[in-house]
């Protein structure tokens, strides 16, 4: 299962990871992975806490969120890596192996 | 009237216009695309719980084990369509108008699977040599060699060969 673990500002652990579930939820308080770009003050908020849902279910609080994110010294690659991960329930609902090769010519 | 999609700048003409249909479709949300998935997840025993909570790799496995079931299932109807075809075969001398004779018998066992083939190997294997030696088929054949060697034994002139 694909998972970050990160601390809040106490030292305290906590995980990243997303189910069906959590992205659920996310989609149900208005995020859309398209507007992060755009409107990143109001997707933001939503993707670190929605983040938190699987493993800290109702202590997943909008502050907790804020306090984790806020003690990370990457941030940038953090959001990198979380919106990789919310692609993932989705992406293994329709992964299939393909047996087609391709060829890059010059 | 705008472009709605790449191919319609190139130089050919599409005539079967599917992609005019795809580019007006609303996308589908993650929520929508799960919902949609949820009946066939389901079907493959997957818990509604386990479908939303579990890790996602967990959905490969219950494809995995769907496909695993399939071809269960297709031996299983391939076997039984065997022994249709056999008691066909078997009642066929009954069906001959000119001459018709009983049919055979059923067979009172079901096809060897390779199964019980490798336990009469394994029940050889685990004989003791009192069992062997008690065996009539053991017997038999030391009454022969014991036989040939009196034999020739009265050919050498009482001598044995020991």
């Amino acid at each position: 299962m694909k998972q970050i673990r990160v601390r809040d500002s106490k030292g305290n652990p906590h995980i990243y990871r997303f189910t069906a579930e959590s992205v659920k939820a996310m989609e149900a308080r208005g995020f859309d992975l398209n507007l992060i770009a755009t409107q990143p003050m109001t997707q933001m908020p939503i993707l670190i806490e929605g983040a938190l849902l699987a493993e800290e279910g109702a202590n997943a609080t909008p502050e907790l969120a804020l306090d984790i994110y806020q003690a990370q010294k990457d941030k940038q690659g953090l959001i990198t890596k979380l919106i990789q991960m919310y692609n993932e329930p989705i992406d293994s609902l329709y992964a299939v192996e393909g047996n087609a090769e391709w060829e890059y010519t010059d | 009237m705008g472009v709605h999609r790449l191919g319609e700048l190139y130089s050919f003409d599409d005539k079967n216009g599917v992609g005019d249909s795809d580019a007006d479709k609303p996308t589908l949300s993650y929520t929508e695309i799960f919902y949609k998935c949820l009946p066939q997840y389901l079907a493959m025993g997957m818990s509604a719980d386990e479908f939303w909570n579990c890790d996602p790799r967990m959905y490969q496995v219950y494809r995995e084990k769907q496909k695993i079931e399939l071809e269960k299932e297709n031996e299983r109807l391939w076997l039984q369509g065997m022994y249709v075809y056999q008691a066909i075969l078997l009642t066929a001398p009954r069906l001959n108008s000119l001459q018709p004779k009983e049919p055979l018998e059923y067979p009172s066992e079901p096809f060897d699977l390779g199964l019980r083939k490798d336990k009469e190997e394994k029940d050889i294997d685990e004989l003791t040599k009192e069992e062997i030696q008690s065996s009539p088929q053991f017997t038999r054949v030391l009454d022969w060699a014991l036989r040939v060697n009196k034999g020739k034994g009265e050919a050498n002139g009482g001598h044995t060969n020991n």
